[in-house]
């Protein structure tokens, strides 16, 4: 017994040495992809035509000394990988230098932004999951039946309803008609800026919601007609206890596509922010592209590969700990 | 009191038509009842009526008594639910499937154990030690266990609830042949402790004769014989039970044709009139082909108009001489220590391995999944690279008119989407011969050349297999590879392709390299055999030789494992 049970003291310590391991293993390849990316984000100043001095002044009109200037500042005259070591430098202390058409640090200028973008994700992200997942099991489980059916209809006109259309229906029926939600910005912190983004975190989700209802569904069918399945019910098994055994297969792919989802929302709320009038990441980036504010622009590109890359490697944890197959693989 | 089981006119219906039609069934405790019966004979159904597992569409009637317990199937599957763990318990198939890749062992066996007793270890331990498992399989995953030690963990988990009866659907086909006899004592073993009853269904007539006290047979459907234990083959009535016992190969001596089944079988529901088996019957009539017969007897019983007597004189068996293996130098093909590994944690794939194979001649690699004899194949004709060693052909032609290769699910091997034609057309067009050949290719291999024009759905399982042997000779290669050519097949099916393999060698004078695990099979067709174990050669020599005085341990294992032959 206490032989058994050191045993088992020391699997447990091994396996969350390997698990430390995975992370740590992950951590650096994600470093890796990051600084790969923060090169080619960099590069994009002087793959732009022209003048790299000019083109972070953009289109006002100069004089040489605020040319030179500018050249100092940002070491322009410097060889290139210096640029880049001394730029990287800087961004990684948050400094991402100034925005060409507002007057202030990029930073400063995404600081809210991030906020508001992070948030409105966030928000529509938990609203797809906490309909779309249990829908898709729900329809899963009594395949052919009225709910299922209506579901999968529903889902079809979820996918293929253009994000915008959505949300002006929505401002249209919410905010106007029964003057529930508010029709325009992002409110004033708190609570309000939440009630804020209910709409547009609703038509967010409403495509994505369709989405991952069809992905749920089609993971637990596929669980449904395994053999375990059928050999748990012949054993006696309750409904219960058949569910959890279904379940926690099916979460496997569940999972995976659930991380797709939030990496594809914190880099598609463009649409949303543009209808809604709010003030996040995606507005910007798309002011910053036609004004050529190229500081902005790959402090956002910047700050969405992390965002994505992020997530993934949260959802390869997750993976490690549902999936005993990967966390044996993990191990070699 | 416990009375065992009986299962009263079950009739199972699909969306095509009758699947199972009026089967009566008894096991009593303590009893192994073996149901026997080629693929769409109904017998797996019949299991699953038992159980109130039938796929969504699939409909059954008849009644079920267990105990003092009477079930109406008609009122569906849920009428069964309280039934199941308790009274009745069904072991499946495939170990691989039939547990929950991400819960480990120990939950899974007690998941059907009341709730206070799921966690206790004394009762995991006690119920891993009656399947001869190590206490630590509890905290396992099934993935981190061999293919034996997982259908065992399957079969402790069938038994949590003390069921009075098992169904085993197969329960050791998967499973190696060393393997599957541990399996079958155990079961055994079981059994008789517990005196639960035992049904078993196999198509394996080896297991059945070896291990059941009665035996059923079924035929697209129906039962068509039962009697008592090996009796039923010994001295079959029905026609199709002489058949399949015919057509399966003896494993003593080697045949000069094995008697085969002609056509292959029916769809249940495609028979409207007469004796399901009239169709392949050589001694069927008017009568047979007109009116069903019932089952009728006593202790045996059988539905044949015209049944075998025991005075019937039973065919005459042509045993042929052993081909001696020549001892040539006409090598076709060398194989010099060849060694494989797939990744650094890996044990050897392939350890050193010589082989060699001479023009015309029939070798055979024997032995069991993961002993590396289906890589050295696909390393023989390139689909596979080695690490060291070497391959050397005496023939310098390219690769496609020197070796092809038919492998074992024929389904998966057709392109679907084309026509026969078509697939053996490309073939051909490889080994740079003409088109027009098609339609002798399909008479060589005993197709109709209407086939030409037919898509490999609408073909069974024989004749996919047929049209994949036709595919593999159209280059006329001088080495054909079979890599468990026959073991998707049916046992009727079976005997003919082997018959079909004979012929060819010996009309076409081509070399043939046969890979199995079923030493009867091989047995049929080789002169000169290896035994592979672990990647390693671990015996060859001549066929007769090699089966007469096995040399190494574990080629005797191998044969005494063997089921009922």
């Amino acid at each position: 017994m206490d032989t058994a049970h050191s045993h088992r003291r020391l699997t447990q310590l091994l396996s969350r040495g390997a698990l430390t391991r995975f992370i740590i293993v992950r951590l650096a390849a994600t470093g890796l992809l990051l600084l790969v990316l923060s090169f080619v984000v960099f590069a994009l100043l002087h793959l732009t035509p022209g003048d790299p001095a000019r083109n972070l002044v953009g289109v006002r009109n100069v004089t040489p000394e605020l040319l030179q200037s500018i050249r100092d500042k940002y070491h322009l005259n410097d060889p290139f990988m210096n640029q880049y070591l001394h730029w990287l430098g800087n961004v990684l202390h948050g400094d991402f230098g100034e925005s060409i058409r507002n007057n202030t640090t990029v930073t400063t200028l995404l600081a809210d932004r991030v906020m508001l973008t992070l948030q409105l994700s966030s928000l529509s992200f938990a609203l797809t999951v906490i309909v779309a997942v249990p829908l898709g099991i729900a329809a899963a489980w009594r395949t052919g039946s009225a709910l299922d059916r209506s579901m999968s209809a529903a889902s079809i006109v979820g996918v293929g309803a253009p994000t915008y259309a959505v949300g002006l229906l929505l401002l249209y029926v919410f905010g106007l008609w029964f003057n529930i939600f508010p029709v325009y910005g992002s409110g004033d912190g708190g609570f309000d800026r939440w009630w804020h983004l209910v709409l547009p975190a609703i038509t967010l989700a409403s495509g994505l919601a369709a989405m991952v209802f069809k992905l749920t569904r089609t993971a637990v069918v596929a669980e449904l007609n395994q053999d375990y399945v059928a050999f748990a019910q012949s054993r006696g098994l309750t409904r219960r206890q058949i569910r959890s055994l279904v379940l926690r297969n099916a979460m496997i792919p569940v999972a995976t596509s659930l991380g797709l989802v939030f990496a594809f929302l914190f880099g598609g709320t463009i649409l949303v922010e543009v209808t809604f009038a709010l003030q996040g990441i995606g507005s910007l980036l798309a002011g910053s592209v036609t004004f050529k504010d190229l500081p902005v622009v790959q402090a956002i590109t910047l700050l969405t590969a992390t965002v994505i890359a992020l997530t993934a490697l949260a959802v390869d944890i997750l993976y490690y700990a549902v999936d005993p197959r990967v966390r044996k693989r993990g191990m070699q | 009191m416990n009375r065992g089981l009986s299962l009263n006119n079950l009739v199972v219906t699909g969306p095509a038509g009758l699947i199972v039609t009026r089967m009566d069934l008894h096991v009593e405790p303590g009893q192994t009842v073996a149901l026997v019966g080629e693929s769409g004979s109904g017998k797996s159904m019949t299991a699953k009526a038992m159980t109130g597992l039938l796929p969504r569409g699939v409909t059954a009637t008849g009644s079920l008594q267990l105990d003092d317990i009477t079930v109406d199937l008609a009122l569906g599957p849920q009428a069964l639910a309280g039934l199941r763990g308790q009274y009745i318990s069904l072991l499946l198939q495939n170990p691989f499937t039939s547990l929950s890749p991400v819960h480990r062992c120990g939950e899974q066996i007690t998941a059907a154990l009341p709730p206070d007793l799921r966690r206790s270890k004394e009762e995991i331990r006690r119920r891993l030690d009656e399947v001869d498992l190590p206490e630590r399989v509890a905290r396992q995953y099934p993935f981190e266990l061999s293919g034996g030690m997982r259908q065992r963990v399957a079969l402790a988990a069938s038994l949590a609830s003390n069921p009075q009866i098992l169904i085993g659907d197969e329960p050791t086909t998967a499973l190696d042949v060393t393997t599957q006899r541990e399996m079958l004592d155990l079961l055994e073993r079981i059994q008789r402790e517990r005196d639960m009853a035992l049904l078993l269904i196999t198509h394996d007539l080896g297991v059945a004769r070896e291990r059941a006290d009665k035996i059923l047979v079924m035929y697209a459907g129906r039962l068509v014989e039962s009697g008592e234990g090996a009796d039923v083959f010994a001295h079959a009535q029905h026609p199709y039970t002489a058949g399949l016992r015919d057509s399966d190969p003896p494993l003593e001596h080697r045949l000069v044709e094995l008697p085969a089944i002609a056509g292959s079988v029916p769809r249940p529901w495609e028979v409207a009139v007469g004796c399901v088996f009239a169709p392949r019957c050589d001694r069927a009539d008017d009568r047979c082909r007109n009116e069903a017969p019932e089952l009728v007897g006593t202790t045996s019983q059988v539905a044949c108009w015209k049944p075998i007597a025991l005075t019937d004189a039973s065919h005459p068996i042509q045993i042929a001489t052993d081909v001696q293996a020549q001892n040539t130098d006409n090598d076709l093909v060398v194989i010099r220590g060849l060694s494989k590994r797939f990744s650094s944690s890996a044990p050897l794939a392939l350890d050193n391995v010589d082989i060699s194979i001479h023009s015309g001649e029939a070798v055979g690699i024997v032995g069991e999944s993961g002993s590396g004899k289906t890589t050295l194949a696909r390393c023989l004709i390139g689909l596979e690279s080695f690490d060291s060693g070497d391959i050397s052909w005496s023939i310098n032609t390219p690769m496609a008119q020197r070796a092809q290769i038919v492998f074992q699910d024929p389904t998966s091997a057709l392109n679907p989407a084309m026509t026969i034609g078509a697939t053996l057309a490309e073939a051909l067009r490889a080994g740079q011969r003409s088109k027009a050949e098609v339609v002798a290719l399909l008479q060589l291999v005993g197709l109709p050349s209407e086939y030409i024009n037919r898509r490999p759905n609408g073909l069974s399982g024989g004749e996919q297999q047929r049209v994949a042997i036709a595919r593999a000779i159209a280059p006329r290669p001088k080495l054909l590879i079979c890599d468990e050519p026959v073991s998707s097949l049916d046992v009727s099916v079976q005997a003919q392709i082997l018959n079909l393999m004979n012929s060819l060698l010996k009309d076409l004078g081509i070399a043939l390299l046969f890979i199995t695990h079923d030493l009867a099979v091989v047995r049929q067709v080789v002169s000169r055999v290896y035994v592979m174990s672990n990647g390693r050669v671990v015996e060859s020599g001549n066929m007769e030789n090699v089966l007469q005085s096995p040399q190494h341990e574990y080629t005797r294992q191998l044969f005494s494992s063997v089921a009922g032959k």
